[in-house]
């Protein structure tokens, strides 16, 4: 934790004379849960700092640079190691010289990354859940790589191609093979996006990198937004050498006033087609209200269900999440 | 009786008033005030609030349904653009106005001329001294307008070829602002829309060519722009009827007497 606050210190220190401004949110959740492991005979129930972002960017042209440290609280830790803090984006953005002539906003990006694939870069945890690549642990929302993006003319959409690690920002490489990630979002019209995205890597099985497999993740989404209404539909399909898996998700969202929406969210998600029984759903609804700019509460309830025997569990939250 | 007529009217004006916000540049925003000005005069039932903030507050609100007129005084970037539509807002252009970005000194600055590549070098740090340019003499105090204003964002393209500005120019919030410290710095530089031009402040020729209204309509003065009242889809509504209005012969007499050059 010493380090951590000296880091933090020096950090401010450094990006306060680069004119970098810093910003960021910190997310303090209770959480009420059911938990369905039979070793655990009450229902847990925390209050947590569940992640905190300190971020940082300068304005530099035409190479710029941006930081996040994310602070967050284990779960069910109990000794004083209990924080974990890791830097989860490290990146410089170079704004490409004659490229950009033609593709807008082409940039270069090096380092700890965005991962673009499916929700992972538009998911603004409207519900307190993470996306379903992400909670179904498919793909990592950052990695270690080089990535080359842009914008489609007349802001009809996006583009990006990065080369990764593959292991995620929180662990380093153990493999010798990179992973190729792609991703393409068209807004034909205002208001619906449709969005595709593509994941290869070869990854080691246990802990040695002699025998590796092909890890393929396929993503295809649609968006429709229109006036208060948000709908969005995704399909997820992974292949873990032999292994196929697929899963959907479906959000929908209405926004009663400017401060005040209801969500929900359906998700099912099979880790193997060729299995039975090996598949869950999973079932969100709740509400979020803006107390003002910088204050956002979310209440949450969600029920996961087994295709198994298995009983279903549930949990509520409350989250209050700060922006400063 | 008489009370009930009052209380009557009061709350018929209430629930047929007619809202419209406008919020974004400041270049455009002593059009904006002007024109509501006259337009309330002529109808009570309108309620127009417009706010400030530059450019990029303004499109900012518009992609947020923060605002029903998003005013801009330069185009909208790729990046918001994209945004927007993403979020369901489709951003038309109305443009208003023309303006020139007139560069100003002090009024006992010797310098009458500059051209655009000695402004760049100014507004990038490698000139610091005015016996570099001209006769006068003292280190040359570089003012601008904060980034995130649109008159810094069409500076910046239009006469430094998007270079980085100094660190040491003094970064202001407004082109109000810029006249004033201009017309009491002897050793200023700085450059404000057309509409904000005074007796005090001494206005420079551009590659030979003064800022007026002539050059600006012509196209020949090389730091001129348009002049947006971005709207979500074609106006509608009150906002169709006040951009209307604006774009009236009444309302481009408006935009000339704010200092700005028509564009009908």
């Amino acid at each position: 934790m010493k380090q951590f606050l000296l880091v933090l210190l020096l950090g401010c220190a450094v990006f306060s004379y680069a004119d970098a401004p810093i910003y960021g949110y910190f997310w303090c959740r209770y959480t009420y849960e059911n938990p369905t492991t039979p070793e655990v005979d009450e229902n847990e129930h925390e209050f947590a700092i569940k992640r905190g972002y300190i971020r940082w960017k300068t304005k530099t042209k035409p190479v710029s640079f941006k930081g996040t440290i994310d602070i967050a609280q284990k779960s069910g830790a109990t000794n004083k190691s209990d924080w974990r803090v890791r830097l989860k984006y490290a990146q410089a953005d170079w704004k490409l010289p004659y490229i950009g002539e033609y593709i807008p906003d082409a940039k270069l990006i090096i380092g700890l990354q965005k991962v673009y694939f499916g929700m992972m870069d538009i998911w603004k945890y409207p519900v307190i859940e993470k996306n379903l690549e992400e909670v179904e642990k498919k793909t990592n929302s950052a990695d270690l790589g080089v990535g080359f993006c842009g914008l489609l003319p007349a802001g009809y959409g996006e583009f990006a191609v990065q080369v990764f690690n593959g292991n995620g920002y929180s662990y380093t490489e153990n493999n010798t093979n990179k992973a190729l990630c792609t991703n393409l979002a068209i807004i034909p019209i205002p208001g619906i996006m449709l969005k595709g995205s593509y994941w290869y890597a070869k990854q080691p099985v246990g802990d040695t990198i002699i025998t590796q497999v092909a890890q393929n993740r396929y993503a295809g989404l649609l968006q429709i937004k229109y006036g208060p209404v948000t709908l969005i539909g995704e399909y997820l399909g992974t292949e873990d050498d032999e292994t196929k898996g697929m899963g959907y998700m479906g959000f929908g969202e209405i926004a009663v006033n400017k401060n005040f929406s209801i969500l929900g969210r359906y998700d099912y998600f099979d880790k193997d087609i060729d299995t039975d029984d090996d598949a869950h759903n999973r079932v969100i609804g709740g509400f979020n209200y803006k107390i003002s700019k910088t204050l956002l509460t979310q209440v949450n309830y969600q029920i996961k269900m087994y295709e198994d025997d298995r009983d279903s569990s549930d949990k509520a939250m409350i989250q209050f999440k700060y922006s400063y | 009786m008489r009370k009930l007529f009052i209380l009557g009217l009061i709350l018929s004006v209430g629930l047929f008033a007619q809202k419209l916000t406008i919020q974004g540049s400041t270049t455009v925003l002593p059009i904006a005030q002007y024109a509501a000005e006259v337009y309330m005069d002529n109808n009570p039932e309108a309620d127009i609030t417009i706010r400030g903030g530059g450019s990029g507050t303004g499109i900012a609100a518009l992609i947020d349904g923060a605002t029903d007129i998003a005013d801009a005084s330069r185009p909208m970037k790729t990046k918001e653009i994209k945004k927007a539509r993403e979020k369901g807002v489709n951003p038309v252009a109305n443009i208003i106005a023309r303006d020139g970005i007139a560069v100003i000194v002090h009024p006992d600055n010797l310098l009458n001329e500059i051209s655009k590549e000695d402004l760049k070098k100014i507004y990038t740090g490698e000139i610091a001294k005015w016996n570099k340019i001209d006769r006068g003499s003292g280190t040359i105090v570089v003012i601008s307008r904060d980034a995130a204003s649109g008159t810094f964002e069409t500076f910046n393209n239009l006469a430094l070829n998007k270079a980085k500005v100094t660190d040491g120019a003094l970064m202001l919030v407004s082109n109000l602002e810029v006249a004033r410290i201009v017309a009491q710095t002897p050793g200023a530089i700085g450059y404000v829309g057309l509409g904000y031009l005074s007796d005090e402040v001494k206005a420079l020729k551009v590659d030979g060519i003064i800022p007026s209204e002539e050059t600006v309509r012509n196209e020949t003065y090389p730091l001129a722009r348009p002049l947006f009242m971005y709207t979500n889809g074609s106006p509608g509504g009150l906002a169709k009827d006040f951009i209307d209005f604006i774009m009236s012969k009444q309302g481009q007499k408006i935009v000339q007497e704010a200092g700005f050059v028509p564009v009908k």
